[in-house]
């Protein structure tokens, strides 16, 4: 499902135009990286939990010409699903 | 920091973002991730503007584990935008590759040749330029060695005549004349050369070859005087010219011998006892006119005045009263132009280069020699006839790295910053 989709159909079902729920997803992202560049987590209940993370530096080896590169040190956002969705997927 | 937003919490950011009401926010976020957990459950990946990209992974069973059998595992990719905005304080780092071909020794090496830092002020390329502006001064010196052994030869027998043919009332007016050079040498110097030699030593006629050889024989050696053919104004000409290096010593000992000679001549007017003082005096500043080639003639042009200068005040005892003015005056100005000659290049190429290798690249440079990465854009303008890709520079490659005033660069500067970051953007757009 992509953008397009989603907003479609979560405009249905909460009986809004499309342009108002893009208006809020574009809100919902702003507040994301906002709190989420604070190393804040943010937690939506029973789906998961976007948590930033700091990955440290590391050695490893290119799968392809096989040479080894070290890499840099860098914060990526995790999410963590929560444990009534991943019940739900099985 | 560390804070976990709870679902309250991020309806009130979410209406205050947006400026809707809470109740709005709430029915909103709650039917985006229900939709989404939906389409998730029933297997299909959903991408969300703004925020990632979801997917669901089937896992393969764990042998070793029964508890979890195959399943469905959900992965998040997080948008571009937002990644790279989380991303930022350590946006700085690339990823290096490791060199495995480089071992402790080759390292332990790098270190005892670069001390402390890789910086170089172009020590390669200076000392070759150095080397060249010293040989110009050198083999004069050199040339000066041989002469210098060849000279004792024709000095040595002259202190010991001197006392039987010296009449005695001329030591008693030189004593007096030494000590008044030795107030002032350099002072005295031109007054001698101008006043009152000139009258009456140039009436002095050309020689009678004859009545010289009977009179100083035994200190002239047959060579030299048979060498003096040319008039001193011939060898002023001969010296002016660029003469090859083997021709110093000769020209020395020409120059003595034409010396000797004039004075012998001129020692005929009446003052025999006096003419080894003035030989002496004639190789000592002979001595001198080979060591500074370049001034040969007006050297030469002093030292004959100054022969008359000697002869007509009758100031033997002075010759080493004058010997160290020369020296003094003399060597400074050598010294002063080898100086010159070296630091010359020195200064003209104090360009401050590094060396790109696998693991420097230009924005490891620029942080280094900056103190913001940023400014990699500027070594590579400067070093744009060497590099066409800066995302791909030949390991080895020696950059310049271009004074920071040259553009203006300061990491502590904001606007600077910008405008390196702002090149930077462009140049990698355009690649």
């Amino acid at each position: 499902m992509n953008n397009k989709k989603l907003v479609e159909t979560v405009a249905q079902n909460i009986g809004r135009t499309p342009e108002d729920v893009s208006k809020l997803l574009e809100g919902l992202a702003g507040v994301l990286r906002s709190k989420c560049s604070e190393m804040d987590s943010v937690f939506v209940p029973s789906f998961g939990t976007f948590e930033p993370k700091k990955r440290d530096e590391r050695v490893m080896v290119h799968p392809r010409n096989g040479k080894r590169m070290l890499v840099p040190p860098k914060i990526v956002l995790n999410f963590k699903v929560s444990n009534v969705l991943k019940n739900k997927l099985r | 920091m560390n804070t976990k937003i709870t679902f309250v919490e991020l309806v009130d950011l979410l209406s205050e973002a947006t400026s809707t009401t809470d109740r709005v926010c709430e029915l909103f976020l709650r039917e985006l991730f229900s939709t989404i957990s939906q389409t998730l459950i029933k297997g299909r990946p959903v991408t969300v503007k703004g925020i990632g990209e979801f997917k669901v992974v089937e896992s393969a069973a764990r042998k070793d584990a029964d508890k979890s059998g195959a399943h469905k595992r959900i992965t998040f990719t997080p948008d571009k935008a937002l990644a790279e905005a989380l991303n930022e304080p350590f946006a700085q780092f690339k990823t290096i590759i490791l060199d495995d071909s480089i071992t402790d020794e080759q390292l332990a090496e790098i270190d005892k040749r670069f001390p402390s830092s890789v910086i170089t002020t172009d020590s390669d390329e200076e000392q070759p330029q150095v080397e060249e502006s010293v040989p110009a001064p050198k083999p004069v010196v050199e040339q000066e060695a041989p002469k210098q052994a060849l000279q004792p030869e024709t000095k040595k027998p002259k202190p010991t005549p001197v006392p039987e043919s010296k009449p005695e009332p001329k030591p008693h007016v030189a004593p007096a004349m030494a000590k008044s050079v030795e107030h002032n040498p350099v002072e005295r110097k031109p007054m001698l050369i101008g006043i009152p030699i000139d009258g009456p030593s140039q009436p002095v006629p050309e020689p009678e070859p004859v009545e010289e050889e009977t009179s100083n024989q035994r200190f002239y050696r047959p060579e030299l005087r048979n060498a003096y053919s040319p008039t001193p104004e011939q060898i002023e000409e001969i010296n002016s010219k660029p003469t090859p290096k083997w021709w110093i010593p000769v020209l020395g000992l020409l120059v003595a011998g034409a010396l000797i000679w004039w004075f012998s001549s001129n020692g005929k007017n009446g003052i025999s006892g006096e003419e080894e003082h003035v030989v002496m005096a004639a190789d000592t500043i002979s001595d001198n006119d080979s060591i500074l080639l370049a001034e040969n003639k007006p050297v030469e042009q002093k030292s004959e005045q100054e022969k008359r200068a000697e002869k007509i005040a009758k100031t033997l005892s002075s010759n080493p009263a004058e010997k160290p003015a020369e020296k003094t005056t003399e060597t400074p100005a050598e010294k002063v132009a080898e100086k010159v000659a070296a630091e010359k290049p020195a200064a003209a190429h104090k360009q401050v280069t590094d060396i790109v290798t696998s693991q420097i690249v230009l924005t490891t440079l620029a942080e280094k020699h900056y103190g913001s990465p940023w400014f990699w854009v500027y070594i590579y303008e400067e070093n744009k006839a060497i590099i066409s890709n800066p995302n791909n520079i030949r390991p080895g490659t020696r950059v310049v790295i271009p004074p920071p005033e040259k553009y203006g660069i300061n990491p502590n500067d904001k606007a600077s910053l910008k405008k390196a970051q702002y090149k930077s953007w462009q140049y990698l757009k355009g690649k």
